[in-house]
């Protein structure tokens, strides 16, 4: 279970959209059940990448705390290192290393794990994810729709806990969106991961999760937990 | 990213600006101030003070070129060869003789027969006049009195190879440049070029050292780090004027003499100013010049005796060498190819 | 779209303008040559390497190889060190250690001879063996601390090329070292094997340094031969092997410099955002191990002791203020001219740097060969440079130009033009293209756009190339002392004269003044670009 504990986190007046020193992330408290959905919406610059960067451990909060599983993961200038937390994370963009191939990068975060496993879990998720045949290119040899399901590949090949995207299917065409949502529910449930899903599209929205939350002015303003089973 | 078509002029523009600016001054009109150009390889530290008399006293202006010691005399000599073309300067001043007889065999000097030149000795002038030489540096032993007993001190280049020396602890300057060059080409012209060729494979054999500069030898020598060594008498001086426990040696006062380099001007061929050059060519080699480089320390053998100028000293040294090399310069200067093509053989490996 | 105006190639003009300034020296140099060769063929052995050549060629391939990658192995701890700490005190950081980039190897070199006799003293005083300078351990020590701050420059240089995004994702999987050995080295290795290639190539052709502490060297070899005949094509034709040498040295360095100045990714594939040049977030401190924090360490420390030897030296020499004010007074017209020059080569060198990053930036298309032309002259000996200008200038119509000061900024550009074209080729392919769709669609006045949008999106590439050409221009001699006009002189010719004198005070007083110089000139450029960018409001 994901815990956060009146999380908040300011940036400098010099940041990337000349705010003033004003809460990127604004106390924010709520606990995310083993396996749910929560959906979270709000305009740009409400906090909500922040907010997900905070759980994924690339920043460090000002106050407050994130446990996982009643572990303190993050306090004011410590973190837990992002890699064991067993967090995935979608970008808005792929984020593919262009020096490594497709299964090359799928495979960089099982790491630690013995050969043989890693090999079939490596075979189990490019098949679920329709990538086996392309296992040998590089990231300028796919499209755009083949480069988002490596990133997804690749974020769900370790088997994470709790998967965290980032609008994941801006830009991307109606069908292409059905599809790739499709195969994010899919993959998401088989690995029995918890999931954070950002968007700006309500109705993308309610497709992912009836668990619905939205930031604004870095505060999290969540609607009560729907259903004891998750979404 | 693309640079727009108006960008591009705007920024054409600009990139014009930097280079528009320094011309400004070559496109007013002249200034009425006469200027003589020169080009000098002696020690700026020298030759300055000596320019700058001259400009007071003519109201001509003095444009000077130094040369730097890191370039190994390559320096003014090639871009005065490179500009022969077009020469930009009117007067060569020189520490040695080597290269002027050098640019004078590349065509780049014209003749002529200073006033000045008439109270000097016959061997320090050209024949044709196309340069004249002055004052003189001599290539003396310079040994550290607190390792060296003056009694028991080296008195020629032989002993450069005497075992009694260590040879770690005896140093020369590279003798592929410089003064020292000029040496091995003088060593050259009075032994033969097979003796004098042996002698350097003997101090290359015995791993004497070979050093940067003569200014470094004398600072070895000074420090102690060397027990003696081969260098020219204005860095000799130099040594002796800061309190070093030094002392000089004239080499070879029993055989051939010492030798004693002498400096050179020479006026340039096609100058732009030829009227001023040869003004400042009869005011180098006046004896008040001579006598102000003799007390300022930049050379220390006079050109001139007590009878043609006498107030020409001798500077820092007690007494002269009694005995000289007198082989012609231009013989010395005939010998540097060779000497530079076994030396190089010989140290560059 | 029908009804566009078809523009000419213009932006290749610059190209071909950068080509023939870069590569012009090297042909007339190449036509001397040839010209010689037929009137005197037997000069044609002399690009055949004799035995005795082959050995100096060995001297200085294996001096130039171990200088470069020693160099680049203990800079890229120093310059990961840097890098991964807080940005604030890494802006700061990584400037100071550039700050001895101008400082002449030459003066490096009596430095640490300086400082090895006051060690040396305290050894024998002990009873042990003093150490030695001399031949190749010491010129390689020497060479090693000379070329080290510019070795933490590339690095840093090269590491800012990593989209932070990458490095995120990758500490999500896999702990610190493996992101760093397998996702931040991999990335940042083009510029770092680029850099490799430079300093074996600053290395190559340095004799100064090789001279001084008497090791025979293949740059002394050929020096030796000019001041014994005194002809440029006899001189650059022994230099061919080590040209040829230093030419497929360069063919190396440009595809690293090709990777990283052209464009990359394709709409939805490859690394990340192209605006992530922009993104202040510091790179999260991730955990290494202790060996590696011990090997970062001792990189630094060996940064910091190049700084600190050099400084502390001068100042000792110097003596006292009152000797430093008068060295600075007697030097005063040498340093406002120096400053003046350094200027205008490092503007000159911006803009041509400019134009043509762009245009060879613009496609994939662009051959090795244009990059290889263009940083041609990083291989030639800088007197050989010299020669050339004269060759090609002092001659009507251009007279007037030589005759002028800025001859010395002309061959400032020649030598180091190659430098900024890489850097603003990086920094153009770095920044996103739709910001300045964007600014031309909402913005018709082109100075406006220049100034408000493309100017601050190009200013890291700006500062970063500035700094450079200032400070290799503060410090360049064998150009310089062949085409500085009469009645003008810089520091650095100074600097020498004043060397052979032996007039140490003085020489570590301007020694100093020019590092005081490079220092201001950043903080000037760095506060004044803080400034602009705090009134506008701008990242």
């Amino acid at each position: 279970m994901l815990l956060l504990d009146n999380v908040s986190k300011c940036y400098e007046p010099s940041a990337a959209r000349a705010m003033d020193a004003a809460r990127a992330v604004d106390t924010v408290s709520f606990s995310l059940p083993d396996q749910t959905c929560l959906v979270i919406s709000g305009h740009s610059g409400s906090g909500k990448t922040t907010l997900l960067r905070l759980i994924a451990g690339l920043e460090v909060p000002d106050t407050g705390r994130i446990l996982f599983n009643d572990r303190i993961a993050s306090t004011p200038g410590w973190v837990l290192p992002p890699h064991q937390r067993q967090v995935g994370f979608l970008f808005q963009t792929p984020v593919l290393w262009p020096h490594l191939s497709v299964y090359q990068n799928i495979s960089f975060g099982l790491g630690d794990w013995d050969r043989r496993t890693a090999r079939q879990r490596m075979d189990e998720i490019l098949e679920q994810t329709k990538l086996t045949a392309l296992a040998g290119r590089h990231p300028h040899q796919l499209s755009g729709g083949e480069a988002r399901r490596v990133s997804l590949a690749r974020a769900l090949a370790p088997k994470p806990a709790c998967l965290l995207l980032d609008e994941p299917l801006t830009h991307l065409d109606p069908d292409l969106k059905a599809e790739m949502l499709t195969l994010i529910l899919e993959t998401t449930r088989s690995v029995g991961a918890s999931l954070i899903y950002v968007t700006h599209d309500a109705t993308e929205g309610q497709l992912v999760s009836n668990w619905t939350g939205c930031m604004s002015h870095g505060r999290l303003t969540l609607q009560p937990f729907p259903d004891p089973r998750p979404a | 990213m693309k640079i727009q078509w108006t960008e591009f002029r705007i920024l054409t523009v600009m990139l014009l600006l930097p280079l528009l600016l320094p011309l400004l001054p070559a496109c007013t009109p002249q200034a009425e101030k006469p200027v003589v150009v020169i080009y000098v390889s002696v020690d700026q530290v020298y030759a300055e003070p000596i320019l700058k008399r001259f400009e007071e006293q003519t109201g001509i202006r003095v444009l000077a070129v130094y040369d730097v010691e890191a370039s190994k005399t390559t320096g003014l000599v090639n871009r005065l060869i490179a500009e022969q073309g077009q020469p930009q300067a009117d007067v060569f001043w020189s520490g040695e003789f080597v290269q002027t007889l050098l640019l004078q065999q590349e065509g780049v000097l014209t003749p002529y027969a200073s006033p000045e030149s008439t109270s000097l000795p016959d061997h320090l002038v050209d024949p044709n006049h196309y340069w004249t030489a002055f004052g003189g540096r001599a290539r003396v032993i310079l040994i550290n009195t607190d390792r060296i007993l003056l009694s028991e001190a080296p008195r020629g280049l032989a002993d450069f190879l005497d075992p009694r020396w260590q040879p770690e602890r005896i140093g020369l300057a590279n003798p592929l440049f410089g003064t020292t060059c000029t040496h091995a080409a003088a060593l050259y012209a009075i032994q033969g070029p097979a003796v004098a060729r042996q002698f350097f494979a003997d101090l290359a054999g015995r791993g004497v050292r070979i050093l940067d500069g003569n200014s470094v030898v004398r600072d070895m020598v000074a420090a102690g780090q060397l027990d003696f060594g081969l260098t020219d008498t204005d860095d000799a001086c130099g040594a002796l004027a800061n309190g070093a426990p030094v002392a000089i040696i004239y080499p070879d006062q029993d055989s051939t003499g010492t030798l004693v380099i002498p400096n050179t001007v020479a006026l340039i061929a096609g100058g732009p100013h030829p009227q001023e050059g040869r003004l400042l060519i009869d005011y180098l080699l006046s004896p008040s010049v001579e006598a102000a480089l003799i007390s300022s320390g930049w050379f220390q053998i006079p050109t001139r005796t007590e009878a043609t100028a006498p107030a020409v000293g001798t500077g820092c040294l007690d007494s002269l060498p009694q005995r000289m090399i007198t082989v012609p310069l231009a013989d010395i200067y005939h010998q540097l190819e060779a000497a530079k093509s076994d030396l190089t053989e010989i140290y560059l490996r | 779209m029908p009804g566009q105006p078809r523009r000419p190639g213009f932006q290749f003009l610059w190209v071909l303008a950068a080509i023939v300034i870069c590569v012009g020296p090297v042909a007339l140099l190449l036509l001397a040559a040839l010209r010689g060769v037929i009137q005197h063929p037997d000069w044609l052995l002399l690009v055949w390497p004799s035995e005795r050549r082959a050995r100096l060629l060995w001297n200085s391939l294996s001096l130039s190889g171990s200088v470069a990658v020693v160099g680049m192995l203990t800079g890229l701890p120093a310059g990961l060190a840097i890098w991964r700490l807080p940005t604030r005190i890494k802006r700061v950081l990584q400037w100071l250690v550039l700050i001895f980039v101008p400082l002449p190897p030459y003066i490096h070199a009596l430095v640490w001879l300086a400082a090895a006799q006051g060690i040396n003293t305290v050894l024998l005083s002990l009873g042990l063996p003093p150490i030695s300078l001399q031949g190749w351990g010491g010129t390689f020590w020497i060479q090693w601390m000379a070329l080290l701050p510019l070795a933490v420059g590339i690095t840093l240089l090269a590491l800012q090329t990593v989209d932070p995004a990458t490095i995120e994702v990758g500490q999500l999987l896999a702990p610190g070292f493996s992101v760093l050995g397998r996702i931040v080295l991999p990335s940042s290795a083009p510029l770092l094997l680029s850099g490799t290639g430079f300093l074996f190539l600053l290395t190559l052709i340095d004799h100064s340094v090789p001279g001084l502490l008497g090791l025979n060297t293949y740059a002394l070899d050929i020096f030796a031969e000019f001041s014994a005949t005194n002809q440029p094509a006899r001189a650059f034709l022994l230099a061919v092997p080590g040209l040829v040498v230093s030419l497929l040295v360069l063919l190396g360095v440009q595809s690293g410099i090709r990777r990283i100045a052209q464009p990359g990714a394709q709409p939805g594939a490859g690394s990340g955002s192209q605006s992530g040049n922009w993104s202040r977030r510091s790179i999260l401190h991730f955990p290494l191990p202790g060996w590696f924090l011990v090997l970062e360490q001792l990189a630094v420390a060996l940064v910091t002791l190049q700084i600190i030897v050099p400084l502390a030296t001068l100042v000792g020499e110097v003596g006292s203020v009152d000797r430093f004010k008068q060295s600075l007074f007697a030097a005063r017209s040498e340093i406002n001219y120096t400053l003046w020059l350094s200027l205008a080569a490092a503007l000159l060198c911006l803009i041509l740097g400019w134009l043509t990053g762009s245009g060879l930036s613009q496609s994939r298309r662009q051959s090795a060969v244009v990059w290889w032309l263009v940083t041609l002259p990083l291989a030639v000996p800088a007197p050989l440079i010299g020669i050339a200008l004269i060759m090609a200038i002092n001659h009507p119509p251009w007279s007037l130009v030589y005759a002028s000061a800025a001859m010395p900024v002309l061959a400032a550009v020649s030598r180091f033009l190659p430098f900024a074209t890489i850097l603003m080729a990086a920094q153009i392919n770095r920044t996103d293209p739709l910001l300045l769709d964007a600014a031309q669609i909402a913005c018709a006045n082109p100075i406006r756009r220049l100034v408000k949008i493309q100017l601050p999106l190009l200013a890291p590439g700006f500062l970063a190339a500035a700094i450079l050409i200032f400070s290799l221009t503060l410090s360049e001699l064998g150009a310089t002392l062949l085409v500085i006009p009469p009645g003008r002189a810089t520091l650095t010719l100074r600097i020498y004269n004043y060397l052979h004198y032996g007039a140490s005070a003085e020489v570590a007083g301007l020694g100093l003044m020019l590092v005081g110089v490079l220092v201001l000139a950043f903080l000037l450029l760095v506060l004044g670009y803080s400034l602009w960018l705090r009134l506008r409001r701008v990242e």
